[in-house]
């Protein structure tokens, strides 16, 4: 096909320019620059060929490197290449260095992922998860200076946890695992993905909401869903610093008239990073909490709460206390619904994986001042203290303060309980009800 | 395939999985379970091993396997329910040592401080456990930051009438003496105490407060407009520097739309890294403190510039929050330069944590450089401990203005009976004279505290320099005509003749030099016709003569401040910024509280400013 459109180019440009075998022996000048636009099923990108310095670049505007526009324009340029000589897998040589991610990485498609990946995952089960090692080491840095502007929001927060989890002075057995989990999940979905690939025209990632989770790049506007005139009201933010150029920053609304709950995922660049493709989205602004009239939004498929992009929007200040009473309809008020929850959502995965959740608790029960949710049947949420000690130590001093009506936050597994994360509170205190941000 | 209960499974593979396959693989006690675990994989779909070969455990089928064995753990969770009648929550303790999974720490003595706990928490109960007003106002005046606060807020009680448990006390006298606190970081504490209170400290406390309530109020109205769409500009960064200044010391009053702009809109500077707004404001917030902030500043102080870092830190010191102890040792771990280890190794010993202790410690020495040392000692008067006055004493007598008075400071944070005759020696510099005050009233009140009253000599130094070394009263007859003279010279000044105004000053002078009009007024001409030389000279020999009398009337405090600042910036733009410094450091070392706050807080950031330049770090 790429090679059917050279052939015709060529042929284009001798019936324009019928003496053009001669050459440029006019002294008309030289080529500069050469734009190819590579057409796909997500909107396409421009391909840019021109002469940089002493030599000559290569740059898509999708802006991931290595990205398969590139690969196509390379086609037209020099026509197909030769296949590999096909070899037999060959099983796992322990003694074998580490593979060079970075060079695997560079193409961003699913098979290319879940090898670069794969061999993350070899590193460290080979070398011990709990033991540390040179290699283990060596693979993670080389895999986030590969995924650096890359788009991979969810593998990098995997990638980030573990990183982060395998530096801490005393690794927890039990977190480093679900990392691990994760990414072998992670691992799975994009095989799978790279299969069904095969079988597109274009090689796209098929957009699976498992794949929207773990892997989380971003969706071009076409595929997500338009929406028009949407009540939002903010409940919650996060926000992190990754390894990968720029701080991940989620903000949680949820819809005032149906209950539904989506996040905006914006990458805010670090160090004046560049930052993905045409398809990233740069986020809302307003100050939290804030009530959000979204007049046009695309909500990208994926598990609950999906990803939005605000494109149309107005905020206002400040948010009513009739709308804050209107959050806790929208809870869920039970312990067992938000294990039911969880476990949907880790069956759906593959994996335990943290399960954003908004809880009504009936009452709350301190013990040494440290806070445990209850509902109405005596079933207890704890906050999760070992993952985030100084956050929920902040949640204890709010809930103390007042009538807890909401608790947000990220439900996590430790051992064989459900502990919740906080990231945000409604407390009913005597100058009103508030919604408190804590990350 | 053996039948092991899943559990059982799960915990040998990730045993496995925690040593590594290589080293399991060599272990031969492992040998049998590994085989079991191989069999197990391949059943869960993992494993490359060929039919009728036996299986081996490699590392996808180790995947897959814990992901199995996961899917079947999950089957089985379920939610932990509090035991009826379990209201002594057994239940919980027991979640919560499985969930922390951590040993207890060995048992303390009996008296013994728990290390973990917040300094604010061992400061509400030492005030709690006071009864008597005088000594609360003991503890406001030398104690720790979170000593005063609690000594405040339990003052409070009293002041508002709530006698029960206090022992007798004139309430005037402590009000009075609580508005001798108001400098510095307590301010608006301080205020909501007074503001309900009769008399003279209470109505000074509400017209500060109906100022600040004026301006906080316009802003949440701009605030409003600006995501309105109405208003095209950020207000917060176009507030000029006293809206700003209020802004962040009543920051706590202000409501959430406001706590959340502000918080947004450093999210904003730290995107666009537009450092000098950025540390504009975050300068602003470090003068009162905001748990709402807290995200935003621990924002700031992991992607801000070192300068940005440095700020924010100093605005997490008041904030009395269990996120801001551990921000701070994060930020101490990734310091990228010395000064910001000395910052806030100095703000994390200020919430307990030691962390930076030796590295502050370890630049208290004359072989460091001069600006390293000055912050040094800012830090130490969180880190320092009553032994360390021998070591920051001799400091006092450093030629550096700021590295002296931040030894004042240090000393003054110890408490040290030690530290009283150094300090009532370097009260001979006149700019030393009101920090060594302070310094002594905190080491006083905390001797008192203990017991140890009347400790130290009683009396400063004298003023040793310049041309009032001994004030020999001038004879009437001079006197008079020194004020002839400086009347005649107002009355030429109204009339715009300068010259001849200037001549009747200088004779004023001549024959009354304690009279400080004249110098006030020569400095204001010179002032005027931008001889910024002869302003800063003329109104050092106005201080020299009454600081006091001079620094205690706002407008007067206020042309001293904008010299002085003049003075800095003529000198950094002819490339002489050690003799800026020195300008602005020898300005804070006044009594500057009856000045704008504005104009005070924009002597700290230019000192800042200067202080990068000297060191090589910014071009002017």
């Amino acid at each position: 096909m790429t090679r059917g459109f050279a052939d015709a180019a060529i042929e284009s440009l001798r019936s324009a320019a019928p003496d053009g075998r001669a050459g440029a022996a006019d002294g008309a000048g030289e080529i500069d620059c050469a734009v190819l636009r590579v057409a796909d099923a997500a909107g396409g990108a421009t391909v840019i060929v021109e002469r940089a310095g002493g030599g000559v670049r290569a740059s898509c505007s999708c802006g991931r490197p290595g990205c398969s526009h590139l690969r196509v324009a390379a086609k037209a340029f020099l026509g197909p290449q030769p296949a590999a000589a096909s070899s037999p897998p060959r099983p796992s040589d322990l003694s074998a260095a580490p593979p060079d991610p970075a060079a695997a990485a560079t193409g961003s498609s699913p098979a290319d992922l879940a090898s670069v990946l794969g061999g993350l995952l070899d590193a460290l089960i080979e070398d011990g998860v709990g033991a540390g090692s040179e290699r283990v080491d060596s693979a993670i840095e080389s895999l986030v200076r590969s995924l650096r502007g890359a788009d991979t929001y969810g593998l990098h927060r995997s990638i980030a946890d573990l990183r982060r989890e395998l530096s801490t002075a005393t690794p927890s057995p039990d977190r480093v695992l679900r990392a691990v989990e994760v990414l072998a999940a992670t691992r799975d979905a994009l095989d799978a993905a790279a299969h069904s690939a095969q079988r597109t025209a274009h090689g796209e990632m098929s957009p699976s909401a498992v794949l929207a989770l773990l892997v989380g790049r971003d969706v071009p506007l076409a595929e997500a869903e338009i929406r028009q005139d949407m009540s939002l009201l903010e409940i919650a933010r996060n926000s992190a610093r990754t390894p990968f150029g720029y701080r991940r920053e989620e903000r949680f609304l949820i819809d005032l008239a149906t209950g539904a709950r989506y996040a905006e995922m914006i990458p805010d660049p670090l160090d004046g990073a560049a930052l993905g493709g045409p398809d990233r989205y740069r986020g809302s602004v307003g100050p939290f909490p804030r009530l959000i009239r979204g007049d046009l939004a695309a909500i990208e498929p994926g598990p609950d709460p999906r990803r939005i992009r605000l494109l149309q929007y107005r905020v206002e200040l400040p948010v009513g206390a009739d709308d804050l009473r209107r959050l806790p309809a929208w809870a869920a008020s039970g312990v067992a619904a938000l294990y039911a929850d969880f476990v949907r959502l880790a069956d759906a995965v593959g994996c335990p994986y943290p399960c954003f959740a908004v809880f009504a608790p009936a009452r709350v029960v301190f013990r040494g001042g440290e806070a445990a949710l209850l509902d109405a049947a005596d079933r207890i949420l704890p906050l999760a203290r070992a993952t985030a000690p100084d956050t929920c130590a902040a949640a204890d001093r709010i809930l103390a303060r007042g009538r807890p009506e909401l608790v947000i936050g990220h439900l996590l597994l430790y051992r064989n309980t459900l502990t919740l994360s906080p990231l945000a509170i409604l407390i009913d205190l005597p100058r009103g009800e508030r919604l408190l941000r804590l990350r | 395939m053996s039948d092991r209960a899943p559990a059982e499974v799960r915990a040998q593979l990730e045993r496995v999985l925690l040593r590594g396959l290589r080293a399991a693989g060599a272990d031969p006690a492992e040998t049998a379970g590994l085989a079991d675990l191989a069999v197990r994989a391949a059943a869960a779909g993992g494993g490359p091993s060929a039919p009728g070969d036996p299986p081996v455990l490699d590392p996808r089928g180790a995947a897959a396997l814990l992901l199995q064995l996961g899917r079947a753990e999950r089957a089985a969770i379920e939610p932990p329910r509090m035991e009826p009648g379990d209201e002594a929550t057994t239940t919980i303790d027991r979640l919560d040592a499985a969930m922390r999974a951590i040993p207890e720490s060995l048992p303390r003595a009996p008296g013994e401080p728990d290390p973990a706990e917040h300094p604010a928490r061992r400061a509400e109960r030492r005030a709690a456990e006071m009864t008597s007003p005088d000594d609360l106002v003991r503890l406001a005046t030398g104690g720790t930051l979170f000593e005063s606060r609690a000594a405040v807020m339990r003052l409070d009680r009293f002041l508002r009438g709530d006698r029960g448990g206090f022992s007798v006390a004139d309430p005037r006298a402590v009000a009075e003496a609580l508005e001798m606190r108001l400098e510095g970081d307590l301010g608006p504490e301080i205020d909501d105490v007074l503001v309900a209170l009769p008399g003279g400290p209470g109505g000074r406390a509400r017209a500060r407060r109906g100022r600040a309530q004026r301006i906080v109020e316009k802003f949440d109205r701009d605030v409003r407009r600006f995501w309105d769409g109405e208003e095209p500009v950020d207000p917060l960064p176009a507030l000029d520097d006293e809206a700003l200044a209020t802004l962040g010391t009543y920051i706590s009053d202000a409501s959430d739309p406001i706590a959340g702009h502000v918080a947004e809109t450093l999210r904003r500077l730290l995107i666009e890294r537009s450092g000098d707004s950025l540390e504009r404001i975050v300068s602003a917030l470090a003068l009162c403190g905001d748990e709402r902030l807290v995200p935003a500043l621990v924002r700031v102080l992991q992607d801000g510039t070192p300068a940005a870092r440095m700020h924010a830190a100093r605005a997490l010191a008041p904030i009395d929050d269990p996120r801001v102890p551990a921000a701070l040792r994060k930020a101490f771990r990734h310091a990228a330069t010395v000064e910001e280890t000395l910052v806030i190794g100095g703000v994390a010993a200020a919430h307990g944590d030691r962390v930076g202790a030796a590295a502050v410690a370890g630049h208290v020495s004359a072989d460091q450089p001069p600006h390293l040392v000055e912050l040094a000692l800012l830090a130490m008067a969180h880190v320092g401990e009553p032994p360390h006055a021998a070591l920051v004493a001799p400091f006092l007598e450093s030629g550096r203005t700021g590295v002296a008075r931040a030894a004042a400071v240090a000393l003054g944070a110890f408490g040290d009976a030690a530290a009283i005759a150094p300090l009532a020696n370097a009260a001979a510099r006149p700019e030393m004279r009101p920090h060594v005050e302070r310094a002594l009233s905190r080491i006083r009140a905390r001797l008192d505290l203990a017991g140890h009253h009347g400790a130290g000599p009683s009396t400063l130094a004298p003023p040793s320099s310049g041309e009032i070394a001994r004030r020999p009263r001038t004879r009437l007859a001079a006197r008079t005509l020194g004020r002839w003279h400086y009347a005649l010279g107002v009355l030429w000044l109204l009339l715009g003749r300068r010259r001849a105004a200037l001549r009747r000053f200088d004779l004023a002078h001549e024959h009354n030099p304690y009279l400080v009009g004249p110098l006030l007024a020569r400095a204001r001409i010179a002032l005027r016709e931008r001889r910024l030389d002869a302003a800063v000279t003329a109104l050092r020999a106005a201080l020299r003569v009454a600081a006091s009398t001079v620094l205690q009337r706002p407008d007067r405090a206020n042309l001293v401040i904008r010299a002085y600042l003049r003075y800095a910036d003529a000198g950094v733009a002819a490339g002489q910024a050690s003799r800026a410094l020195e300008a602005l450091d020898e300005l804070l070392g006044y009594d500057l509280r009856f000045a704008d706050v504005d104009l005070r807080l924009d002597i700290e950031r230019r000192r800042d400013a200067v202080a990068r330049i000297e060191r090589g770090g910014v071009t002017p």
